[in-house]
Parts: C-alpha cells; sequence; structure tokens
C-alpha cells in the first residue's frame, strides 16, 4: 500500500466561541477518492478550510502530514504549492482580476517559472470548452457576477488548470441544475480518472458520485468523525439519514 | 523664489472644520518650458504663443456667464473667482502669470482624419518647468491630447501644467495626463474645460510618481446635453502627498457627468480628494456621478475624502459611492489557496486596479510606460508584460517639434 498523501491526526480546530473539529483522523492516499458526508453545521467546511489553511480555524492539536510533510503550521499559498486544492463552496468574488491573468499569475506562483503564453492559451481554451464556459468568462473579473453554476465551474476550471495533487471540492454540486451537475462532474472525473488526483469530496447528493469511483465514505457529525466505510455508505446515508450514525456514538 | 498659494478650493466652505477646503503649496515655478519636450500636432492645428495675461483676456469671451456665479449652492460664495474656472484655481493662476509663463494657444478645427496632440516632457533632475495650452476645439471636431511627463526615477524638480480646453458645439476631446516623475518632484497639473452644446470631454488622469502632487479639474458643462468622462488613477507610496480636486460644474440641460477614482495608498502616504458636482441653475434633467474606490496598503496611510453634491435644481440626479479598504482576508485566504500568497496578492491587486485605468489612455506607448512605472513601483518581479508592445516611442508627428 503507498504511503498517504494527507494526513490527519487527532485534529482539533477552534475559533474563539469553542472548538469546532474534535479530534479528527483521515488517510488519504494519492488517487483516492473520499467523501465527507454529514449535516449542515457539522463541520465539513470547517474541516476543508482547516486543511487548506484557513486562518479563521486555529488548530488547537494534532497534525495534518502531507506528502509525508508537516504542513500544520504552514501558510495556505504554501500548502497550494504543495499540491493542495479546495473547491470553495461560495467562491469569492475578485474585482479587478480577470480569470486568465489570476490564472496565469497562479500558475507562475505555483511553478516558478514563466509560463508559456500559447500552450497556456490553448490548454485554458480547451478546459474552458470541456467545462461549456463561453470564452468571454476569460476576461471577465474573477466570479464578480458570475452565476452560482458558473462560480462552481470557475472552480473546476481551476482545478484542472493548476493539476493538485489533492482536491477537496466542498458542496461543488449544490444548487447546479441537473446540466450543470453533470458538467461539472465530467470535470472531476477529468481530474480523478485522467490525471490520478486524489479527491475529498463534501457533497449530500449522489448525483455528482454517480460518475466517480468512491473508496471511502465518512460521516461527520458535530464535529466529529462517527462513520466510515465504502461507497454503499453513500446510499445508507440517503435512505436513512444521518440521525442513527449521531446516536451511535452517543449511545 | 519659493511662494505660497492655495490651490484646489471646494466651491463652498461646509467642509471648513477640517480645514481641508484647499490646499496650501509651498513651490517657486518657472516660466521655462521644459528642457526636453515633444510636442506633435495635427496636420491643420495652428499654434500662438500668448502672454499670460492676453491668453486669459481672450478666453473671458468664451467664460460661463458671470450673473449666474451669484447663485452658487451652497450658500457660500466663491471666494476664489475666476473668469474660466479651473481646478486648481485663481491662485494658481496668478501664480503662473507672475513666473512669466508663456501660453500656447492651439486652434483645431474638424478633420476627416483623427486628430492628435502629444506633448512629452522629459524633465532633469533640478529642472523648474512650466507648460501652459489652451485648446480650442472647433465645431464637430475630435481631438486627442495626450500629456506625459517623466524624469529619471529619483529626480527632484518643479512641473506646473496647465490644460484648458474650450470646446465648441459637438467638439469631443479625449484628454489624458500621465505623470511618471520622480520621487523628489513637485508636481502640480491643472485643468479647465467648458463644452458648449452637445460637446463631450472624457478625461484619463493617472498620478503615479512625484512626491508632492496637486492636481485639479474642473469641467464646466455649460451647453444642452454637453458631457463629461473621466477615470482617474493613482499609487501613493513612502511620504507621497496627493491632492485632488475635482469640481463638475453642471449648467446645461441634460448635461452627464461621470467621474471614478481608482487609488492606492501605501506606507505613509497621504491623500485628499474633493469631488464636487454642481448642478447650477438651468440644469434641469442632468446627471452625475461620482465613484471612489481606494485600496489601503498600510495602517499608516492618511485618506481624506469629501464628495460634495450641490443643487440648485431639483429635476437633477446625483450620486457618489466609495469604496474603502484594506484587500479582505477572505479574498486574500482564496487567493493563498491557488499559490498566491499575500504580497503577490496585493501586487496583483494593485496591478489590475490601476491597470485598469492605464489601459484607457489612448497611446500604446504611454500607456506601457503607466503599466511599467506601476510595476516598478509595486516592485513587481513577476509581472507579465506584453512581448510585443513598443518600448520606444513612436516618433511620427505630422509637425513633431523636438526643443
Ligand atoms: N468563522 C466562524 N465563526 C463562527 N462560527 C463558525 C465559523 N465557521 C464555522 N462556524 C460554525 O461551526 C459549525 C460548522 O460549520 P461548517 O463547517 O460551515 O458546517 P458544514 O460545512 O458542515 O455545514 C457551524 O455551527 C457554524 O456555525
Ligand atoms: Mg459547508
Amino acid at each position: 500500500m503507498s504511503e498517504p498523501l494527507l494526513q490527519i491526526r487527532n485534529l482539533c480546530a477552534s475559533i474563539e466561541e469553542g472548538e469546532l473539529l474534535h479530534n479528527i483522523n483521515l488517510e488519504i492516499r494519492p488517487g483516492e477518492t473520499h467523501v465527507l458526508m454529514g449535516p449542515n453545521g457539522a463541520g465539513k467546511s470547517t474541516l476543508g478550510n482547516t486543511i487548506m489553511g484557513s486562518p479563521v480555524y486555529k488548530v488547537t492539536g494534532g497534525s495534518i502530514f502531507f506528502d509525508g510533510q508537516d504542513i500544520t503550521d504552514l501558510s495556505a499559498d504554501k500548502r497550494a504549492a504543495a499540491g493542495l486544492f479546495m473547491s470553495f463552496q461560495n467562491p469569492l468574488e475578485v474585482p479587478g482580476l480577470s480569470m486568465e491573468s489570476f490564472l496565469r499569475n497562479a500558475i507562475r506562483q505555483r511553478t516558478g517559472k514563466p509560463i508559456k503564453i500559447l500552450t497556456f492559451k490553448r490548454e485554458l481554451e480547451e478546459t474552458m470548452k470541456l467545462l461549456q464556459m463561453d470564452e468571454s468568462y476569460a476576461e471577465r473579473d474573477l466570479n464578480v457576477g458570475f452565476s452560482g453554476g458558473e462560480k462552481k465551474k470557475a472552480e473546476i476550471l481551476q482545478l484542472l488548470m493548476l493539476r493538485p495533487r489533492l482536491a477537496i471540492l466542498d458542496e461543488t454540486d449544490s444548487g447546479l441544475d441537473v446540466d450543470a451537475v453533470r458538467t461539472v462532474s465530467m470535470g472531476i472525473e477529468e481530474y480523478q480518472k485522467k490525471r490520478g488526483g486524489a479527491l475529498l469530496v463534501i457533497t449530500h447528493s449522489t448525483r455528482i458520485l454517480d460518475s466517480l469511483d468512491v473508496d471511502y465514505t465518512h460521516v461527520l457529525v458535530r464535529g466529529q468523525i462517527v462513520r466510515t466505510g465504502d461507497a454503499s455508505l453513500v446510499k445508507e446515508i440517503n435512505e436513512g439519514g444521518f440521525e442513527r450514525y449521531a446516536n451511535e456514538k452517543e449511545a | 523664489m519659493a511662494q505660497t498659494f492655495k490651490v484646489g478650493h471646494l466651491p463652498s466652505i461646509t467642509w471648513n472644520r477640517l480645514h481641508l477646503n484647499e490646499a496650501s503649496v509651498e513651490t517657486a515655478l518657472s516660466g521655462n518650458l521644459p528642457g526636453s519636450r515633444y510636442l506633435s500636432l495635427p496636420q491643420g492645428a495652428s499654434v500662438r504663443t500668448l502672454s499670460f495675461a492676453q491668453a486669459l483676456a481672450e478666453l473671458e469671451k468664451t467664460a460661463p456667464v458671470q450673473e449666474q456665479e451669484k447663485y452658487v449652492a451652497g450658500k457660500a460664495p466663491v471666494y476664489h473667482p475666476q473668469k474660466f474656472g479651473t481646478g486648481l484655481g485663481a491662485d494658481y493662476e496668478q501664480a503662473m502669470q507672475d513666473a512669466g509663463v508663456p501660453v500656447e494657444w492651439i486652434e483645431i478645427g474638424p478633420a476627416e482624419q483623427e486628430q492628435t496632440i502629444t506633448c512629452r516632457m522629459t524633465l532633469q533632475d533640478g529642472e523648474s518647468a512650466s507648460c501652459a495650452q489652451i485648446l480650442h476645439v472647433g465645431e464637430n471636431a475630435q481631438v486627442t491630447a495626450l500629456y506625459v511627463s517623466e524624469s529619471a526615477e529619483d529626480a527632484a524638480g518643479v512641473l506646473a501644467l496647465s490644460v484648458r480646453a474650450v470646446l465648441e458645439k459637438g467638439a469631443s476631446l479625449k484628454l489624458a495626463l500621465v505623470q511618471l516623475l520622480g520621487s523628489g518632484f513637485t508636481a502640480l497639473s491643472d485643468v479647465g474645460l467648458s463644452a458648449a452644446d452637445g460637446a463631450g470631454a472624457e478625461l484619463i488622469q493617472m498620478e503615479l510618481g512625484a512626491d508632492r502632487s496637486y492636481v485639479g479639474v474642473q469641467p464646466e458643462l455649460i451647453g444642452k446635453e454637453a458631457s463629461f468622462d473621466s477615470a482617474m488613477g493613482y499609487l501613493a507610496n513612502g511620504e507621497q502627498r496627493l491632492d485632488i480636486n475635482y469640481n463638475a460644474v453642471q449648467r446645461g440641460r441634460q448635461t452627464r457627468c461621470a467621474m471614478t477614482f481608482d487609488g492606492v495608498l501605501g506606507d505613509r502616504a497621504q491623500k485628499v480628494f474633493r469631488g464636487t458636482i454642481d448642478f447650477r441653475n438651468g440644469s434641469s434633467g442632468s446627471k452625475g456621478e461620482e465613484q471612489e474606490n481606494v485600496l489601503l496598503l498600510s495602517n499608516d496611510v492618511e485618506n481624506r475624502t469629501m464628495p460634495v453634491i450641490l443643487c440648485e435644481e431639483e429635476d437633477v440626479e446625483g450620486s457618489h459611492g466609495a469604496t474603502i479598504g484594506r484587500l479582505d482576508e477572505q479574498v486574500l485566504f482564496y487567493l493563498a489557496t491557488r499559490g498566491i500568497d499575500a504580497a503577490e496578492a496585493q501586487k496583483m491587486m494593485v496591478r489590475a486596479r490601476l491597470g485598469a485605468v492605464a489601459r484607457r489612455i489612448p497611446d500604446e506607448a504611454a500607456r506601457h510606460r503607466a503599466q511599467d512605472y506601476i510595476d516598478r513601483k509595486v516592485n513587481c518581479d513577476t509581472c507579465v508584460r506584453a512581448a510585443d508592445c513598443p518600448q520606444a516611442w513612436n516618433e511620427k508627428g505630422s509637425t513633431g517639434e523636438k526643443s
């Protein structure tokens, strides 16, 4: 078995008001796909943000290793440079910064090398086509005035352009219509199957999972992982809800 | 010999308590033109050199009706009366006159092709120079006028600029003022415009350099449906001080005015902005808006803003908006998750914000210089530069003169 890419041990994270994540343990190996489910307010986004290094959450216990390196105290940009990525539940609008120049800067920052403009342009064009995004979006300010679906497509566009080794997808499918979910799923599939990228998929539905091979499913309730299983757990949860797992743990 | 004079006064004294009604400049103006100046005029244009007094006497004929001055809204008198209003005002005009600054009166009529005035001033370290021009843009003529001032990066000196334009019926002027002076300069830049029926002016102003900088702009929209559209961008850091006074006077019916100000302040820079939209009697059906966006890069900057809207008419629409602040923490985190650290994010945002203004400069070489100046100032080592953009100035001018 290969070495874990992401290894989280006894992770606790807090904000001023109190602890939100309690003793989280999670291991993701290269190329694996993990699903993270749980009721609203369970702490799923908090976990994603903490793995990414958000300054909002303070790690009050435990550690995060990525590719053998302790990243618990690294800034978010260094984690990204190491190969981590997160598709935001609510992507931010960045007025004044065009998507294209943003992507160019991000790629150059990550690789430390000047980029080949023509190769970049071609890849951008092809990827936008795959995601059925109009060319004009390249020129537009990042996420400014984008619809919910367009924002999520832009996140997946960044995923494909930046080529991380592990991507956290935080409710990338929420609020999208059927067609948009299909398109976004195609992008994720490309990342998973053609590039062997690892995934931590936070989701409420099964639609986005239809085209993905799922290795593990975790259930997060009130800041704790209460159950881990294989792909079949997703179905079980969708039929039975989360309540029994929450009770199981407390009992 | 240094003298002190007031510039950039507000048209009313509403804000008196703040002592920011105007700025006080201490400097010595020179009657000399910049030693190195490239001036190019369109084929059909004519130019006469007049004394300041002669030029003012001639301008008076185009000045707005005096009677109306009595009814300045805001209930305060115009305490710096000027026959042909400018943003920096009467004291500056007087100082230029006293210094013996010559005025170039440029007449331009309508033509088939696009007409462009280029005035490029390259100042030496220690140089004090002035340049005053009056553009008389004839009926339906379309003119682009570009003024660029440059020097070595750390040079010191004084540059006093004055541009007045009289736009006859249906005339259109695109005016660009790009200040790229060295870190020891005092830069004064004064603009006054009058627009007759259907005439329109567009102004792109970039203040990127100098140590002390005073800019004033006063468009007077006199005729029916006259318009003014401006985009100003500035970048001040270190100990730089910048004083901005825009005063749009809307006199005619259905006039339009839209002004935006995009700025970046870092270190201990200080900025005062006065932006007035003044709807006079007779301006019914007019609209005026101003929008200010300031990005603060440090806690030690001083950013003072005084938007004023004065109304003598009921049937007008005036608005002002402002977004002022540091880069948002959440946005910084978002960019960080894409591998962009805080310092780089800041540079990107500065370039993006000012680049949007620079892109509107109607000359490729000047655009490139402005962008380059910004890059150097934010010390952007990884910024992308368009490989095919000409570094050198395009010296093709129909009646180019090098002095
Ligand atoms: N920055 C924050 N400030 C205050 N409370 C927060 C913050 N972030 C998360 N929380 C709280 O922590 C809990 C988990 O939130 P979140 O991780 O967003 O849940 P999920 O993504 O599972 O719906 C919620 O009760 C939420 O209100
Ligand atoms: Mg969430």
